[in-house]
């Protein structure tokens, strides 16, 4: 069986998301602004719709041609923990404030990245998060989101 | 007081001449870091400009700006790794020198021709944007219509063999900017009723994706190793007048290319040092020893590229059109600030222009004297292990992020926009038209609209406007060189092959 590349996927992917959003936008709920001649909220949106339908379809087909190469084995597994981690960590910041999930962030991504030194990641985790936390929160006051269990952080 | 005075005194405050410093200082030492380059190094201090004034925040961008183009060359002159895509020129003489012992010349010769191509750069944004400002006072919704679709069209175009990657890259940043509140109508579009979607994907959150995150996942799909950094002496050397006088010639040349090149949109440092280079090595009476640990390819690529700095932002103030994602990322900040760039800030706030003409100035000299005082302490940082500077970058990137807005949601846009930078980035598909597509979607569509209520809704009617009808020719031709080449090429081919045929 052949296998497709990740350019077709890509492709197709956005074909299906083109293909939504383009009959998205024939919902009556765009129809309030039928006054404006033709030239309502879903006008210049539908044209570049359009030319994304075209453009995905050019691409998807264009990766046929292409050979099927991406990451196989350790580091399509360390590609996958770092993007999950990282997605983790986003919403880790909102549900246990910035300080805490930054803290844990700042030490497990080395890890897992392959740097094993642990009194310096240790060290890093420790230091770095309060410095920024208290330079943007305290000093820039640029408010970030705390955590529920504290007071102060 | 005039505008002239006022941008002095704009420069010589604390604030600014603090924010100068300090961006030239962080910005060589983003650029010496491989791979993170202008375009981070800007996001990683956007949460810093929140709290600045207009003029501070603005000085400490361009600072990281110029800084990072001419830090890329010390990493490598020292580890044969251009710091920044900017400086991978520089590399093919620098090393060589490095290796000969006279790493701490040629990081000396890097200085000195970046310094005179950033001068050049800002001396041709000081003549060429207030004459483009003023031309363009004459531009209706149509021409501005026009000149958005011809910028986008570049740089989708610049990405060789991948024109249908980069249009789809393009035409994606275009859409993405249309979600939310449309502001002709006031209505919702693509909000999907979440409340918090209707104040749009913000540019910053999704260049922090595109560009920081997606970083992360790059170096995680690749071992990425550096080499030891303490082989060479590091240090800087001035070379002799006596030297320069031969290499006056390629100086110039270079710094002209590159301040050309700058201008024009999608093309950016890099491009310019590589013709520059090239024109060396075509030109140069040196030119044999070129590859070698030759002066001649050092000040070649590095007034070039950094000659590309100022001219990069004369369509950027003049017009509000970014050429490369650096001046889009800077024209997003600029607007985060409350400044809108075009020729209506040249009538208006003409005292923050030229505020920013010196503060390019001070810029570049200063890069001088921090080349020379810290070249040695720069390439320190080489040693911070990649690991434990990628979660720093993730970090600070996030704030930069959040802090626009302060809207959680704009964290998830940034994850999201990380996972398909990277998968673009691995797959071939450009993020410069991405990310300028998001910046001219606003103005592409109102200058649509705008133009069709003009023209009573006849689209013809667009190309009977001399300066549209002209970059439409432009954009056609743009669109299809690629089919006409290939379709020449394997006429070519077909010939060569029969007389082949013929022949045997």
């Amino acid at each position: 069986m052949t296998r497709v590349s990740w350019t077709t996927v890509i492709g197709a992917i956005s074909l299906l998301i083109a293909a939504y959003l383009f009959y998205h936008t024939f919902d009556p709920v765009y129809d309030v602004s039928i006054v404006t001649a033709g030239r309502g909220p879903v006008f210049f949106p539908r044209i570049l719709l359009a030319l994304m339908l075209v453009l995905s379809l050019a691409v998807a087909i264009e990766g046929f041609r292409l050979p099927h190469r991406f990451f196989s084995g350790r580091t399509a597994l360390i590609v996958v923990s770092a993007v999950a981690l990282t997605g983790l960590y986003i919403a880790a910041i909102t549900s246990a404030g910035f300080l805490i999930s930054t803290v844990v962030y700042v030490f497990a991504l080395p890890f897992l990245l392959g740097y094993r030194n642990v009194p310096v990641i240790g060290a890093v985790a420790a230091i770095y998060p309060l410095t920024v936390w208290y330079v943007f929160d305290k000093v820039f006051l640029i408010i970030l989101p705390s955590s529920p269990w504290f007071d102060s952080f | 007081m005039d505008a002239l005075s006022l941008g002095i005194g704009h420069l010589l405050t604390l604030p600014v001449l603090v924010s100068v410093f300090a961006g030239t200082v962080l910005g060589v030492i983003v650029g010496v870091l491989p791979g993170l380059g202008s375009v981070v190094g800007i996001t990683m201090v956007l949460p810093f400009t929140f709290t600045l004034g207009q003029i501070p925040a603005l000085a400490l961008m361009l600072g990281i700006y110029c800084g990072s183009v001419y830090g890329g060359s010390i990493s490598a002159i020292v580890i044969n790794t251009p710091g920044t895509p900017q400086a991978a020129a520089t590399a093919l003489d620098g090393y060589p020198m490095a290796r000969r012992g006279e790493a701490d010349l040629a990081i000396g010769w890097t200085t000195a021709a970046s310094v005179i191509g950033g001068l050049f750069s800002v001396a041709v944004l000081i003549v060429a944007a207030p004459q483009l400002a003023a031309f363009s006072l004459n531009f209706t919704a149509i021409e501005y219509f026009a000149l958005g679709v011809f910028a986008l069209i570049c740089i989708a175009n610049v990405s060789r063999g991948a024109m249908l990657k980069g249009l789809l890259s393009g035409v994606i940043g275009l859409f993405v900017a249309t979600v939310g509140v449309d502001h002709v109508t006031g209505d919702m579009r693509f909000t999907f009723d979440n409340f918090e979607m209707t104040a749009g994907i913000s540019l910053v959150p999704a260049i922090v994706g595109l560009f920081a995150l997606s970083e992360v996942f790059v170096r995680a799909s690749e071992t990425h190793v550096l080499k030891e950094t303490s082989m060479f002496r590091v240090g800087f050397r001035l070379p002799p007048w006596s030297e320069w006088k031969p290499r006056l010639g390629i100086l110039f040349k270079s710094c002209a290319i590159g301040s050309f090149v700058g201008a024009l949109p999608g093309t950016g440092a890099a491009t310019a040092a590589f013709i520059s280079y090239s024109e060396a090595k075509r030109s140069s009476p040196r030119r044999d020893r070129l590859g070698t640990g030759e002066p001649d390819g050092l000040v070649a690529a590095e007034s070039a590229n950094n000659a590309v700095t100022g001219s990069a932002m004369v369509p950027t103030l003049a017009l509000g059109i970014p050429g490369d994602p650096v001046t889009a990322v800077m024209l997003g900040t600029f607007v985060v600030h409350g400044l809108a760039p075009g020729p209506r800030l040249f009538t208006e706030h003409l005292d923050l222009v030229y505020a920013v003409f010196f503060i390019l100035i001070a810029v570049n000299l200063l890069m001088f004297v921090v080349g020379a005082v810290g070249a040695q302490a720069f390439t320190r940082v080489l040693r911070i292990p990649e690991p434990i500077l990628m979660a720093s970058v993730v970090v600070i990137s996030l704030i930069g992020a959040y802090g626009v807005r302060g809207n959680p949601i704009d964290l998830i846009i940034a994850f999201v926009f990380g996972v398909v930078g990277f998968l673009f980035r691995k797959n071939g598909f450009p993020l410069a038209p991405m990310v300028i597509g998001m910046v001219l979607s606003e103005m592409i569509e109102n200058s649509l609209r705008q133009g069709l209520l003009i023209t009573r809704g006849d689209f013809l009617a667009f190309f009977e406007r001399p300066i549209a009808l002209a970059l439409f020719v432009l954009t056609a031709a743009i669109l299809l060189w690629p089919p006409i080449r290939w379709a020449l090429d394997r006429r070519g081919k077909a010939n060569t092959k029969n007389m082949d045929w013929t022949s045997e």
